[in-house]
């Protein structure tokens, strides 16, 4: 045996039985090499008896729990494994709602999210649609949200078969803010719906090479707004065609039907920094504003967790072929686009939370 | 087992009491490998918070395929791979570092040497520097030799621990041994130590 084959032996910690005898020789004749094995041995003796249990420090479980608990009975924070943000509401918008029920349907806006990505289990309740969720580069997975008989029948939920249409409306051609008119304005939301703003389109983007996020503190502005309108369908449409022109990137709208006839539409979007103050002026202007609230959000541990995923998965598809391969490529993607969003809306947007209510 | 199986069924439909049972289980295995990570208590409390929060959150994930202990141990390495360090090295409290009462150092009892107390002393005082030469390994070399030379886990758990093929793990390992071993040297010599084992043949060579 020689140098180079004791020293790899060396390293690594298991000897193949029938190098034990070579080696033996080798380290009894070679000093160098007898000084690397005791070198080697005094180290894994010093790294064994490191090996002793520290005991946890007392009321660890608790703590634990309690934040488990904390969380859980907050009914305005989700935790959502998908879309890894949690949003606090504030204690007004807790207390305007009449009901527990009405607490679920105020969530909606992040559970629609997670939803759309197959995590949340939603499907006993069925309380809000999830009307317009423009995709977000996850074709293996589809909405789970089942929504019961009555209010598939609704002209939106009919829609949503109808073939896609390519010719969106140029911002000149909106349907007009104030007519009210169900059909158009439900072509041109859905239209609006579809069209894939420059964020959006920035995360469709299918990228071959792992992309590099940065594991920085991160935190993501939110600004919660509940307002009165007249006519529901007439502000969506403008709020809707106002984000379009305005380069506002639009995530996921949700259409409460109420007992009592009206609606409640949710949305979520993402404005730049440069024109969140414009975009409060136009939603200002929409209509009353019942409830406002400005949040801001520390996402850094769900950033962390989120790229930790990312990279887990890089590291399996490095081992992985075929069939695995494939759905890891999905996983992957579909981890990069939320990862992709996460960073857009904590470096350069404030994100909208808008309530809209006849 | 199969207790901690039903634990986890019940944890999986929120029952919270059930779930803090499988932290009282298993909080010590979590926070002793924290603590050898971070090399610093506090940083272990936090870690081990997060990593049962964690846990907490990806239950579903858990198909028993693998030990619990184990699947909380790869939820503490990969976030512990992924967390931004916190707090200074210098502020980090050593496994085997002395404590100083103020005139005297003392060390924890960790090495249950016997014999020769002059020895003994020697092998903490070793110790003590096998530690440093770890903190100074990346984060990935550290969790190998953590995993394998500490905690005493076989490569097909590494590689389940640490989502990499055996090769990966077995080469992973071997650099990182070497590495350390080369860190440990240049660090006796800077100190004038000799490794123990090698009294006759100071540390003249190497590195």
């Amino acid at each position: 045996m020689n140098c180079r084959k004791a020293k790899s032996i060396l390293v690594s910690d298991e000897p193949l039985f029938n190098e034990h005898r070579a080696l033996s020789d080798h380290l009894a004749v070679c000093s160098g090499c007898a000084m690397e094995a005791e070198h080697f041995n005094a180290i894994s003796k010093a790294l064994r008896e490191m090996n002793s249990p520290v005991k946890a420090p007392d009321g660890l479980a608790a703590q634990v729990i309690n934040r488990l608990r904390s969380e859980s009975a907050n009914q305005g924070e989700v935790y959502s494994p998908a879309f890894n943000l949690r949003f606090r509401w504030s204690q007004a918008w807790k207390r305007s709602l009449a009901a527990a029920a009405a607490a679920v349907l105020l969530i909606g806006g992040s559970m629609g999210v997670a939803a759309r990505l197959g995590v949340l289990n939603i499907s006993g309740n069925p309380a809000f649609i999830v009307k317009h969720t423009p995709p977000l580069n996850q074709p293996a997975v589809e909405v789970p949200v089942q929504v019961p008989e009555t209010q598939i029948a609704s002209p939106t939920g009919n829609e949503s078969n109808q073939p896609q249409q390519n010719n969106l409306p140029e911002s000149g051609q909106t349907t007009d803010p104030e007519s009210g008119q169900t059909t158009d304005n439900v072509s041109a939301k859905q239209a609006t719906a579809e069209q894939k703003t420059p964020h959006q389109a920035a995360v469709q983007q299918t990228t071959t090479e792992p992309r590099v996020f940065l594991n920085v503190p991160r935190s993501i502005e939110c600004i919660l707004w509940k307002i009165k309108v007249t006519d529901i369908n007439s502000a969506t449409d403008r709020v809707l065609a106002w984000a379009k022109t305005g380069g506002i990137s639009y995530s996921v709208e949700n259409e409460i039907p109420l007992d009592d006839g009206r609606t409640i539409d949710i949305f979520r979007f993402g404005a730049p920094k440069a024109s969140a103050d414009e975009f409060s002026d136009f939603i200002s202007g929409l209509g009353d504003t019942l409830e406002k609230d400005r949040n801001i959000r520390d996402v850094t541990g769900e950033f962390s967790g989120k790229l930790e995923r990312y990279h887990s998965l890089l590291a399996q598809k490095d081992n992985s072929n075929g069939q695995q391969t494939k759905q890891l490529d999905a996983e992957i993607k579909a981890v990069e686009s939320e990862l992709t969003l996460m960073d857009k809306e904590t470096q350069e947007q404030v994100v909208f939370i808008v309530w809209l209510q006849n | 087992m199969e207790a901690v199986k039903q634990l986890v069924e019940k944890s999986l439909e929120n029952d919270l009491s059930a779930f803090e049972q499988l932290i009282n289980i298993y909080q010590g295995r979590v926070y002793t490998l924290s603590y050898q990570l971070t090399n610093s208590y506090a940083d272990a409390q936090d870690l081990t918070q997060e990593v049962f929060i964690k846990a907490y959150y990806s239950l579903k994930g858990f198909r028993n395929e693998a030990d619990f202990g184990t699947w909380l141990h790869k939820i503490t390495v990969n976030m512990w791979l992924n967390t931004k360090r916190k707090r200074s090295i210098q502020n980090a409290v050593s496994l085997n570092e002395p404590i100083s009462d103020g005139e005297n150092e003392v060390y924890r009892d960790l090495a249950a040497t016997d014999g020769d107390p002059e020895q003994s002393l020697e092998s903490k005082e070793f110790n003590g520097l096998v530690r440093r030469a770890l903190g100074e390994l990346s984060r990935e070399y550290q969790a190998v030799v953590i995993l394998r030379e500490i905690e005493g886990y076989s490569y097909e758990e590494m590689s389940l621990i640490m989502n990499c093929s055996l090769g990966t793990v077995k080469s992973r390992l071997n650099r990182a041994r070497q590495v350390l071993k080369q860190q440990v040297i240049k660090l006796a010599k800077e100190s004038g130590y000799v490794i123990p084992g090698t009294r006759k043949n100071r540390v003249t060579e190497e590195v």
